[in-house]
C-alpha cells in the first residue's frame, strides 16, 4: 500500500492569532489515533453504510492515495491509488501506517459521505457526497483544527467549509463519469431536529429527489442562509434528509473556537449533535460557551434530543361498543318531534260517549294504552344533552328505546285517526370525537433572554387559563387539540409544544373537564342537574385555573434589579373564576394566548457603557472594547501585588481595550 | 539617582487600555521625594507651571510605568511638584491583553440568552394575544337511550 498520508506534528501558532473557527471531531480523531499508530477512521456508526475517503493532497486530482472504507462491508476493490478504492475498515485500521512527516499546507483529510443510488436504466450509480476536507494544522486531544475548502477558490487556512457535490459513478469501470459541485463555500452546522429556523443537513438520494431540482446536471438548493462571524462562516441548506445521513453527520464533526495563543480549543456545541443556536441569534452578537464538564475523561452525553410525544388515540371500547346503549345525533326539529311523540295530545274533547259507545270505549282504551306506553318508555331515555363538538354521524335509524323501535302517535287530520309515525335520527358511530384547534407559531420577539422573561397564558375553551413557560413554545409552535366523550361531555385538551431549543412537537399538557348542557326530560332529572350545578360537582372546571398575572413570580426576575419593587407592587390578575359543565359551554370557544412581554428600553451606547453579557474563557484583549472580567490570571505582569489588585478591581467594573 | 519623566496629555477615559496620548514637551529630569512609593511617587522637576498646564499623564521609563498626574504643586524657584499614581493597565497593556480570564461582559461579543442584570425595562409589560385558527365552533345534540 502506498502510504503517503501525512499527519501533523505539533503546530506552533502565531501569537497574533486570536480565536479561529475550527471543526472538532470529538468522536473519531484523537491524538492517540495518530501518534505511532495506524490511522483510524471512525465515528460513523456501523449501521450506516457510509463510505469514508482519506486523501492526502491538495485536490482530488493530486491525491496520491484514496481510501474508501465502507463500515462493516468487505472490500470491493482494493486499490492503492487513484480516486476511489474501497477497503474494509478493519483492513484500514490494520494496515495504514501513520507517517511522521508533515507538511501543513498540503495535508488534509477528507471525509466523504457517499450514498449509492443505482439507476436502473443506465446501470450507473449516482453517488452523493458531502465532502469535508480538513487541513490538519494541529491535532489536539480530540480536536481537528483548520479546514480547507476543496474548491478552486481556496480560502485561508482558517476557512472551513464543506463542498457537497454529486457524482455519476460507473460501477462497471468503477470510475467517476461526471461530477457536479452543488454548493459554494460555507461551513455546515448540523442540527438534527426541527424547531430551529435553520436546518442543516446532508444530502440523501431521497432528499435530492424531493427537495432539489436538477438543472443541467446541477442541483439547486432550495434555500441557503449565510452567516459570518469572526471565527468562520456558515452556509445553511434547508432540506429534509434521511435519518441515516443526519445521524452520520453527528459523528463527522463538531466545531469550536481555537485560540492559538493559548493553544486551546473551546467546544461551542459541547456535543456531537447539532449546534448551539444561541451562538448565532440574539440582538447582541455571538460568542458563547455552552455545555459543562465531565468526570475524568468522560463528558456527559449532552444529548438534548427529544422524543416526539404525539397525541393519544381514542379508546377502543366505549359505551356504544356494548350495543346496549344507543346514541343519536338530533337536530332541533327532531328533538321537537320527539317531544310531541313522547307527549302526544289525545283529543278527549272529541270523544262522544253518546255516539257509538263501543267505538268510543275502544278509542278511550286506545288512548289510555298509549299513555301507559309512553309513561314507561320515558324510562328508556337516558339523557339528552348538548356537547360543543361535531360528532361522527352514522346511518339514520329508528330511535330505539327499551328494545324496540320508537314510533310516535300523531293525529292524521285526513283520516281523523292517530297513526304511527317512525322517529329516526342519525346514529353516532363513535362516542369519542377529536377536534383540532390548530396551532400558533410564535417567533422569538427579541432573540435574546427577554424572550424567556415573558409570561404566557393559554386559554383553553371550556377549561380556562393555563400558564406555559416560554421554553415550551418560544421560537416554535403551540398546538391545541381536544378529544370529547360525547356520552358524558368529558373532554381532554391536549397542548403540544415545539420550541426553538430541542423540544419537538410533543405533548406538554393535558387538561380535562366537562362541557355539557343537559336537557332534562324528567322532573327528577332537572332537580338533580340543578343540585349538582349548585354544588359544583358536575364537571366543576376552572376552579384551579385562576391564573395570576404580573412578572413578580417569574423565575429569575428577582435577579433583575429593574423588576424589584415594581413587580411586587403589581396585582395578580385572575382570568377566570370557577365554572361548571354548563357555564363552560358559554365560554369563548377559540383558544388563544395572552403573552406578556417585558418592554425593553436601553440606551444607544449600552454595549459600550455596560458591555453585554458573555461568559467565555478568553484572553482579556480578545474581543476589545468594554470588557468586564473575573478570575483573571495575571501571570507574566511584573507589577506589584497592589497594582495587580487594582487591575482586578478595575476589571470588575470594566476596562476598555483598544 | 536622577530619573527622567515624559509628560503627556491624554483625553481618554482612565479605563482605556491603549490610551492615545500626545507628548507635552520633551523628557525632563525629576527628583523623587524621599520615602515615596514607586506606585504613587511624588516627583519634582524644574519647569514652569504653564508649560505643563495641559499635562495630565506621564511616563517614567526607569520604573516602566505610566502615571496619572493627580496633583501639581508649584513650588519656589520654578520647581513643580507632581503627585503621580500609576496606571497599571496601561503600563502593562501588552501583557494584560494576553492574560486569561472569564469575560463576563463585553462590548463586542455577547450571548444574548444570558440574563442581563443591567438591562432596563419599562414598568409596563406589552400584552399581546394570539388566537388559534380553529376552535370548538360546533355543537351537537345527543340522545342516549338504552335497550
Amino acid at each position: 500500500m502506498n502510504n503517503d498520508t501525512y499527519f501533523p506534528q505539533i503546530y506552533t501558532p502565531s501569537p497574533d492569532e486570536e480565536w479561529q473557527f475550527c471543526p472538532i471531531t470529538t468522536t473519531f480523531l484523537g491524538l492517540e489515533d495518530f501518534q505511532g499508530k495506524n490511522f483510524m477512521l471512525g465515528g460513523i456508526p456501523d449501521e450506516f453504510a457510509s463510505l469514508v475517503r482519506i486523501t492526502s493532497s491538495l485536490s482530488r486530482e493530486e491525491r496520491a492515495i484514496s481510501i474508501l472504507a465502507r463500515n462493516g462491508q468487505p472490500p470491493l476493490r482494493p486499490e492503492t491509488g487513484g480516486n476511489f478504492g474501497e477497503f474494509d475498515l478493519d483492513w484500514v485500521l490494520e494496515n495504514l501506517e501513520v507517517s511522521t512527516s508533515y507538511d501543513f499546507t498540503k495535508t488534509k483529510i477528507v471525509y466523504a459521505i457517499e450514498i449509492d443510488k443505482p439507476d436502473a436504466v443506465t446501470e450507473r450509480s449516482y453517488r452523493y457526497f458531502l465532502t469535508v476536507r480538513a487541513w490538519i494544522g494541529r491535532i489536539q486531544e480530540n480536536a481537528l483544527i483548520d479546514a480547507a475548502f476543496d474548491n478552486h477558490t481556496r480560502g485561508t487556512k482558517y476557512d472551513i467549509y464543506y463542498a457537497p457535490f454529486y457524482e455519476v459513478y460507473d460501477l462497471v469501470n468503477y470510475e467517476p463519469v461526471e461530477q457536479t459541485r452543488i454548493s459554494q463555500s460555507g461551513s455546515l452546522y448540523f442540527t438534527l431536529y426541527a424547531g430551529s429556523a435553520i436546518n442543516y443537513s446532508l444530502f440523501s438520494p431521497e432528499a435530492f429527489d424531493q427537495r432539489y431540482t436538477y438543472e443541467d446536471g446541477h442541483i439547486k438548493l432550495t434555500q441557503t442562509n449565510s452567516y459570518s462571524n469572526d471565527g468562520g462562516f456558515v452556509m445553511g441548506f434547508s432540506s429534509v434528509t434521511s435519518a441515516n445521513l443526519e445521524l452520520g453527520l453527528d459523528y463527522v464533526c463538531d466545531y469550536g473556537l481555537w485560540n492559538p495563543v493559548q493553544d486551546r480549543i473551546t467546544t461551542i456545541t459541547g456535543t456531537s449533535h447539532g449546534w448551539n443556536s444561541a451562538l448565532y441569534s440574539g440582538n447582541y452578537g455571538s460568542g458563547a460557551e455552552p455545555g459543562g464538564y465531565g468526570q475524568d475523561d468522560e463528558n456527559g452525553s449532552h444529548d438534548f434530543s427529544s422524543d416526539d410525544i404525539g397525541l393519544p388515540t381514542a379508546p377502543v371500547l366505549g359505551a356504544t361498543s356494548s350495543g346496549f346503549y344507543n346514541l343519536y345525533y338530533l337536530s332541533d326539529g327532531e328533538l321537537s318531534d320527539l317531544g310531541e311523540a313522547m307527549f302526544p295530545h289525545f283529543p278527549w274533547d272529541s270523544v262522544d260517549p253518546s255516539a257509538h259507545p263501543v267505538e268510543t270505549i275502544s278509542t278511550v282504551l286506545s288512548y289510555l294504552g298509549s299513555m301507559t306506553e309512553h309513561s314507561k318508555i320515558i324510562d328508556y331515555f337516558i339523557d339528552i344533552h348538548i356537547v360543543p363538538c361535531n360528532v361522527q354521524a352514522g346511518n339514520r335509524k329508528h330511535i330505539t328505546a327499551g328494545g324496540r323501535d320508537f314510533y310516535g302517535k300523531y293525529w292524521n287530520p285526513a283520516t281523523e285517526q292517530y297513526e304511527d309515525r317512525p322517529y329516526t335520527a342519525l346514529t353516532v358511530s363513535s362516542p369519542y370525537v377529536s377536534n383540532s384547534c390548530g396551532s400558533v407559531t410564535i417567533p422569538e420577539c427579541y432573540g435574546n433572554f427577554l424572550d424567556y422573561m415573558v409570561r404566557c397564558k393559554l386559554y383553553l375553551p371550556c377549561y380556562g387559563y393555563v400558564e406555559i413557560p416560554a421554553e415550551y413554545w418560544n421560537g416554535g409552535t403551540i398546538s391545541v387539540d381536544y378529544m370529547f366523550n360525547i356520552i358524558d361531555g368529558s373532554f381532554v385538551a391536549y397542548v403540544r409544544g415545539r420550541a426553538k431549543h430541542s423540544l419537538l412537537n410533543s405533548l406538554i399538557g393535558q387538561y380535562s373537564g366537562v362541557a355539557i348542557t343537559h336537557i332534562p326530560i324528567r322532573g327528577a332529572d332537572y332537580s338533580n342537574i340543578v343540585a349538582s350545578l349548585t354544588a359544583g360537582t358536575i364537571g366543576a372546571i376552572g376552579a384551579t385555573s385562576m391564573i395570576g398575572s404580573g412578572i413578580g413570580a417569574l423565575a429569575g426576575a428577582s435577579a433583575l434589579s429593574n423588576f424589584g419593587s415594581v413587580a411586587t407592587a403589581k396585582p395578580n390578575m385572575i382570568n377566570n373564576g370557577s365554572s361548571n359543565s354548563s357555564s363552560s359551554m358559554m365560554m369563548y370557544k377559540t383558544p388563544y394566548l395572552i403573552i406578556e412581554y417585558p418592554t425593553p428600553q436601553f440606551s444607544e451606547r449600552y454595549p459600550k457603557e455596560k458591555g453585554l453579557p458573555l461568559n467565555v474563557s478568553s484572553s482579556l484583549g480578545a474581543y476589545g472594547g468594554m470588557t468586564i472580567a473575573e478570575d483573571v490570571v495575571l501571570d507574566g505582569i511584573p507589577c506589584t501585588e497592589r497594582e495587580k489588585e487594582r487591575i482586578r478591581t478595575a476589571l470588575k467594573s470594566g476596562l476598555i481595550f483598544r | 539617582m536622577a530619573h527622567s519623566i515624559q509628560l503627556y496629555n491624554t483625553a481618554d477615559d482612565p479605563r482605556v487600555v491603549g490610551k492615545s496620548k500626545s507628548a507635552v514637551g520633551g523628557a525632563h529630569s525629576i527628583t523623587l521625594k524621599d520615602g515615596c512609593s514607586i506606585d504613587e511617587p511624588t516627583v519634582s522637576l524644574t519647569i514652569s507651571a504653564s508649560a505643563i498646564a495641559n499635562a495630565n499623564y506621564a511616563y517614567i521609563g526607569d520604573f516602566g510605568r505610566y502615571y496619572w498626574i493627580r496633583d501639581r504643586k508649584s513650588l519656589i524657584n520654578g520647581v513643580v511638584e507632581l503627585l503621580l499614581e500609576s496606571d497599571p493597565w496601561e503600563s502593562f497593556a501588552s501583557q494584560l491583553r494576553g492574560c486569561p480570564a472569564t469575560i463576563v461582559r463585553n462590548e463586542n461579543r455577547a450571548n444574548g440568552y444570558l440574563l442581563d442584570n443591567a438591562y432596563q425595562t419599562l414598568a409596563y409589560n406589552t400584552v399581546v394575544t394570539r388566537q388559534f385558527p380553529l376552535g370548538l365552533w360546533s355543537e351537537s345534540m345527543i340522545l342516549m337511550t338504552v335497550g
